[in-house]
């Protein structure tokens, strides 16, 4: 009896205290939409994340997605992101994570987190962040980075330091966990991301690490491609800058992909991946032109292009950009017979079945993106 | 004709006295028992950029934004912030994006947002330095 009323009396002050943190909860609700057309001029397949696009034109890329952010105290937040890609009909656990605010300098991440270890890696499905259409495919498409990185996030933790200094602030992240797809496992992925930002001027650098294992759900033949890289130790170095001065704004990003292993049939292969993009643009009030220049290229002759991007952003009021570009890609003929692993053969570029290889390929692309 | 000369040189001379109110100081306003005893502008600026997560002291804050066309959210973006407008909602679309932090609550003008502080606090404000009074604490002022 006085034990049943001890429980009531205890649930009913876990009730109260539990009404009374909910009330003192504070929750925000977002979202953003990216409606995104593309076509090329030639009926080859160009792989991108997330979607391929050819020339009857795509509408495979428009996301939608939203976001929850909960406050719980000024230590602890909650937040979490779900997103939905029309071309697989799917709703995605994009990420979501808890961070634990120890004190002014140090915080404590864990959950799915986004990959920190680029320059807009953490909001790259987010259109009205950045200035392009899609971030530089040399450098953010999963085509490219996969093998030596998720380029998605991460079931795990981290560890971030943050500290203010007189002319910028600094922030130092060490990450570490895995991630389990239908596509690719990675057993290991972990990290260290440098930030150094002020009022103009964001530097990331990062050195990561993933060992790729292939999941059961992978049809043989992707497998047998894939069994090339998988239990490998792969590295991505990465540097970045971004500059945000009166009306210019630049952006230039560094990516090199590297591991050494043995292939299935005893020979000896190699990643060796290097890619880099610079952005131009200016803002004349609301419009912003840019340029971009990107290029990949296997360091034994696997996939490789370069490619020239004009592109204009139109903004309209404070949540609403209005996006134009056109794109010249020069994609090369993979060279079949280097030391390369056969998920990085046969394609010219980040293309499939182009029609005359190592021409130019013109893709036309229109996106309007939203945040609420 | 000479009236309307004068008329004119008045409007002038308004106009410029409306120039000097639209650049106003700025006071930055906590609950009077705030226990914090002074902020500088950096920790202001890390505070309503969300980089800080509380008052330099270690106690919670909520803070508030003036709504969009006020004269003191112009003054506090370009005296405080050192942000536009544009480069503000994309700087928030990477905040809340990334799960980092959301944007301050939007409370209103400068009568709401004193008004607001007095009954939060863990509030943090900003407001024209002439409406200022003993009701709240002025933690900084912003020439």
């Amino acid at each position: 009896m006085k034990i049943k009323q001890q429980i009531s009396a205890l649930s009913a002050a876990l009730a109260m205290t539990l009404a009374h943190n909910v009330q003192a909860v504070d929750l925000k609700w977002s979202g953003f939409l990216n409606t995104i057309g593309a076509r090329t001029n030639d009926s080859a397949v160009y792989l991108h994340d997330e979607g391929n696009i050819d020339d009857n034109g795509s509408f495979e890329e428009s996301t939608l997605g939203l976001n929850a952010i909960v406050t719980v105290s000024e230590h602890l937040s909650l937040a979490a992101q779900i997103a939905s890609a029309p071309s697989n009909n799917s709703i995605d656990f994009d990420w979501g994570f808890g961070t634990y605010n120890l004190n002014e300098n140090w915080a404590i991440k864990a959950g799915r987190v986004k990959f920190p270890g680029m320059l807009v890696s953490e909001y790259v499905r987010v259109g009205y962040a950045y200035p392009w259409i899609r971030p530089p495919e040399a450098v953010y498409s999963a085509s490219m980075a996969a093998p030596a990185m998720g380029l998605d996030a991460y079931d795990g933790g981290a560890l971030v330091y943050q500290v203010f200094g007189d002319n910028f602030d600094y922030s130092a992240e060490v990450y570490g966990g895995g991630r389990a797809t239908d596509m690719m496992d990675f057993d290991k992925m972990y990290g260290l991301v440098l930030r150094a930002s002020n009022d103009i001027l964001t530097l990331v650098g990062s050195a990561n690490w993933s060992t790729m294992a292939v999941p059961g759900s992978v049809d043989p033949m992707m497998a047998a491609m894939m069994n090339d890289i998988a239990g490998q130790d792969m590295l991505m170095l990465n540097a970045g800058i971004t500059a945000d001065w009166n009306d210019f704004v630049l952006y230039a990003e560094y990516v090199r992909s590297t591991s050494d292993f043995v292939d299935t049939m005893g020979r000896n292969d190699s990643v060796d991946i290097t890619s880099w993009y610079t952005t131009l643009g200016y803002r004349f009030g609301n419009l912003m032109p840019h340029v971009t220049y990107q290029s990949l290229e296997h360091g034994n002759g696997g996939l490789e292009q370069t490619g020239w991007t004009a592109g204009l952003r139109y903004d309209l009021g404070r949540s609403t950009a209005l996006k134009l570009e056109w794109q010249r890609i020069e994609p090369k003929e993979a060279n079949a017979g280097a030391n390369v692993p056969m998920m990085l053969k046969n394609q010219f570029g980040l293309f499939e079945h182009l029609s005359t290889p190592s021409d130019e390929v013109d893709l036309v692309s229109v996106a309007v993106n939203f945040t609420f | 004709m000479n009236k309307l000369k004068i008329n004119r040189w008045a409007a002038a001379a308004f106009g410029l006295l409306l120039t000097g109110l639209a650049q106003a100081e700025l006071a930055i306003i906590a609950h009077p028992d705030n226990p914090e005893p002074a902020l500088t502008l950096k920790q202001l600026k890390r505070i309503y950029l969300a980089k800080a997560k509380t008052f330099p002291q270690g106690g919670a804050v909520r803070y508030a934004d003036q709504r969009e066309g006020s004269p003191a959210r112009a003054e506090f973006l370009s005296k405080v912030l050192k942000k536009r407008e544009k480069q503000l909602s994309t700087y928030w679309s990477k905040m809340i994006f990334t799960g980092r932090g959301t944007p301050p609550e939007v409370v209103g003008g400068d009568a709401e947002v004193k008004q607001w502080v007095i009954q939060h606090p863990d509030g943090l404000g900003y407001i024209d330095a002439r409406q200022v009074d003993d009701s709240i604490k002025v933690l900084l002022l912003v020439p």
